[in-house]
């Protein structure tokens, strides 16, 4: 299933890295350009937590319920997401196991890729969700 | 100026069982709900009301904001403990976590202590310039337990040669 797209504007990527992530290549456009990077982008965790959110809200749509991420295996990302890209999500369901650190939830294992423009993968996130049980 | 301040130091002068206690935060609730209205949008991390007779019996961080407040105390530490140069050499992108497990929930007034220690470097080197080191981080509540561990791979510029 895929989840809807959204993007990250100019002053959301600079208020994140205001609070989280004070580096220069997320707040500065000069920086930005002179970096690894090349040119202002995201946090690598700021496009992780908005990809949890899309998940969550196509997992919900789909009836699965999901409570919480309670783990990431793995999370690789590729590319930066630079101002106003679209990111979207690919998403897959893997194991299903009983038991969760949030009480009466199972543990739903969920693979993602991030997509950016042109269906470019920014980021690959194995990612463990609580789940209702029995939902 | 010294070598081995921590922010002169290249790849190669980084040891593997280097370890820091590098910063603590407490969370409030204005920035729990601040962080979950755009990025955890459930009752549970932004309505204290609600949340109150959910599962958790009040508001609950989103663990993505637990994990980025370590970025934020790892980016403080280096600007305000650490000496050396400012020229992008220790600001190596993060480029994979591994192992990443959140224990407990954090509630407002939680002080969470984040620790790091660099357990692996590897041989990989990328762009001719940037080694690989990975290092295991952790966060612990006020009473001394676990709420948050990952492995996380980050690049550091390799000394010219």
């Amino acid at each position: 299933m895929n989840s809807q797209a959204r993007s990250l504007s100019h002053q959301e990527i600079i208020e994140f890295a205001q609070a989280f992530d004070p580096q220069p290549y997320h707040l500065d456009s000069a920086a930005g350009d002179a970096s690894i990077f090349g040119g202002l982008c995201a946090s690598g965790w700021q496009v992780a937590a908005l990809a949890t959110q899309l998940v969550t809200e196509a997992l919900t749509a789909e009836g699965v319920c999901p409570v919480m991420l309670t783990g990431v295996p793995s999370l690789t990302w590729r590319k930066p997401t630079f101002v106003g890209q679209s990111i979207s999500t690919g998403i897959t369901l893997g194991d299903r196991k009983s038991g969760s650190m949030v009480p009466g939830c199972d543990s739903q294992t969920v693979t993602i890729s991030v997509f950016g423009p042109d269906e470019s993968l920014v980021a690959e996130i194995t990612a463990i969700f609580a789940v209702e049980s029995g939902a | 100026m010294s070598n081995l301040y921590l922010r002169n130091r290249w790849f190669e002068d980084l040891p593997v069982g280097e370890f820091h206690v590098f910063g603590s935060h407490t969370f409030s609730e204005l920035e729990m709900v601040a962080f979950a209205r755009r990025y955890a949008q459930a009752p549970e991390f932004t309505d204290p009301d609600a949340a109150r007779t959910l599962r958790w019996g009040g508001l609950v961080a989103a663990p993505w904001q637990v994990c980025a407040m370590w970025m934020r105390k790892m980016v403080d530490y280096m600007e305000v403990y650490a000496q050396g140069v400012n020229d992008g050499r220790r600001n190596g992108a993060g480029i994979s976590v591994q192992a990443m497990e959140w224990f407990e929930p954090v509630r407002p007034g939680h002080t969470i202590t984040y620790t790091y220690e660099i357990v692996d470097k590897s041989n990989k080197v990328i762009r001719d310039k940037w080694g690989v080191i990975r290092s295991r981080n952790e966060a612990f509540n006020q009473n001394g337990s676990k709420v948050l561990s990952f492995e996380i791979d980050i690049l550091a510029e390799r000394a010219p040669t």
